[in-house]
């Protein structure tokens, strides 16, 4: 998985509001997550502050409760950011990427892939967070893959948008103080 | 980045144990950064019950290097993570070294073969998660130290910068085996 595939791959995903259009129905719980959740004013300091491009493809099903549950936080990050540019890929419609980022032999949603200014790989992350994990499994190991609709309580979805910044901030301090992006930018 | 189960178990049948790699770099003068790193991380009393919690097997795997100073350190917290629960974490290491050039180029990382990159995988060698080259806090750290005010880095340095590294290695793994303890296919497989 080079950066001329990656590339393609990302000029062929979909803005968030592309992407919620294409399931209008199910776009709703998506838009409810997104209304419960924002940055605080320290972690849009933080990401505001970005100065590295940083593109985030998010491999990802509109059906899934998981991307319903995490796809709206990563949103929030990217808006709070001017480098950020994030773009929604349906796992389902893009299956030649989605077999190369099989999690524990499924094809589980969300992942999102991490790429430099030119699209060089830096990280895979998914499916899910340590919070988010650390929750399901408080539940007593309920089911695995939760109701797109069900309701996420504050504290998780707080600690779950912290786990997913924590990886964007270390994404985007690999590629501020990269060597090869430092002589790049002469800075 | 991700990799084939078969091309895994592979190559994790070439790594080799904490000691043996560590022993490697001794004549080049590279053991005392892995000793020092060792010494300090000793999981605590929590620490130690979380691991020894763990009841699905994690197959791990480091390309690392015995003359990298940031492999020391997460290489030292991996081993005490494993020593903690040896029935069920199965860690080995291999260099970064020609030998290896099938698995290096797979794990390029913004167009550099950096180290360390870690795999951790399930029972039967599928991957579960890719992670390197730096934890968060240790790109904090080089970021003040490079950049200055320029870093724009709002954390606070952590209190003890070392464990720091030993607690994110840590997330890193309960995340891996909450994702395993969690799996459909294994739960179905093991009846829990």
């Amino acid at each position: 998985m080079n950066a001329t595939y990656l590339r393609k791959k990302f000029d062929a995903g979909l803005t968030w509001d592309q992407y919620l259009a294409t399931d209008t129905e199910r776009a709703g719980n998506w838009l409810q997550i997104y209304e419960q959740v924002n940055l605080t004013p320290d972690q849009l300091s933080l990401v505001g502050g970005f100065s590295r491009d940083l593109k985030m493809l998010c491999v990802s099903g509109i059906w899934c409760g998981d991307c319903v549950q995490q796809g709206p936080l990563l949103q929030r990050i990217a808006e709070g950011s001017p480098t950020i540019d994030l773009r929604w890929l349906d796992r389902d419609e893009h299956a030649d990427l989605a077999e190369q980022i099989k999690i524990n032999d499924g094809l589980r949603v969300p992942v999102v892939i991490f790429m430099a200014e030119d699209f060089e790989p830096v990280s895979f992350y998914g499916d899910r967070t340590l919070t988010r994990y650390r929750a399901i499994a408080a539940r007593q190991f309920g089911a695995s893959c939760p109701l797109p609709g069900a309701p996420v309580p504050d504290d998780e979805l707080q600690g779950t948008l912290q786990d997913w910044l924590d990886e964007v901030e270390r994404v985007h301090l690999l590629l501020r103080t990269s060597g090869r992006l430092r002589k790049m930018h002469g800075d | 980045m991700f990799l084939d189960a078969d091309f895994l178990r592979l190559k994790f049948g070439q790594g080799v144990a904490y000691g043996d790699f560590v022993a490697s770099g001794e004549a080049e003068g590279h053991r005392p950064p892995w000793d020092d790193r060792y010494g300090k991380l000793a999981l605590d009393d929590a620490q130690t019950e979380l691991v020894g919690g763990f009841t699905r097997d994690m197959n791990v795997l480091c390309l690392t290097g015995t003359w990298c100073g940031d492999c020391a350190l997460q290489g030292s917290a991996m081993t005490r993570i494993a020593e903690a629960n040896p029935g069920r974490i199965h860690l080995r290491y291999l260099p970064r070294h020609e030998e290896h050039a099938d698995l290096v180029t797979k794990a390029s990382i913004n167009a550099g073969f950096r180290v360390p990159v870690t795999w951790i995988a399930s029972e039967d060698f599928d991957t579960v998660s890719v992670f390197g080259d730096r934890t968060l806090s240790r790109y904090r750290s080089i970021a003040r130290n490079q950049l200055g005010d320029a870093a724009r880095v709002l954390a606070p340095p952590p209190a003890d910068p070392v464990r720091e590294v030993l607690q994110e290695v840590l997330d890193m793994f309960e995340r891996a085996q909450l994702l395993l303890r969690l799996s459909p296919r294994l739960r179905q497989r093991h009846g829990d």
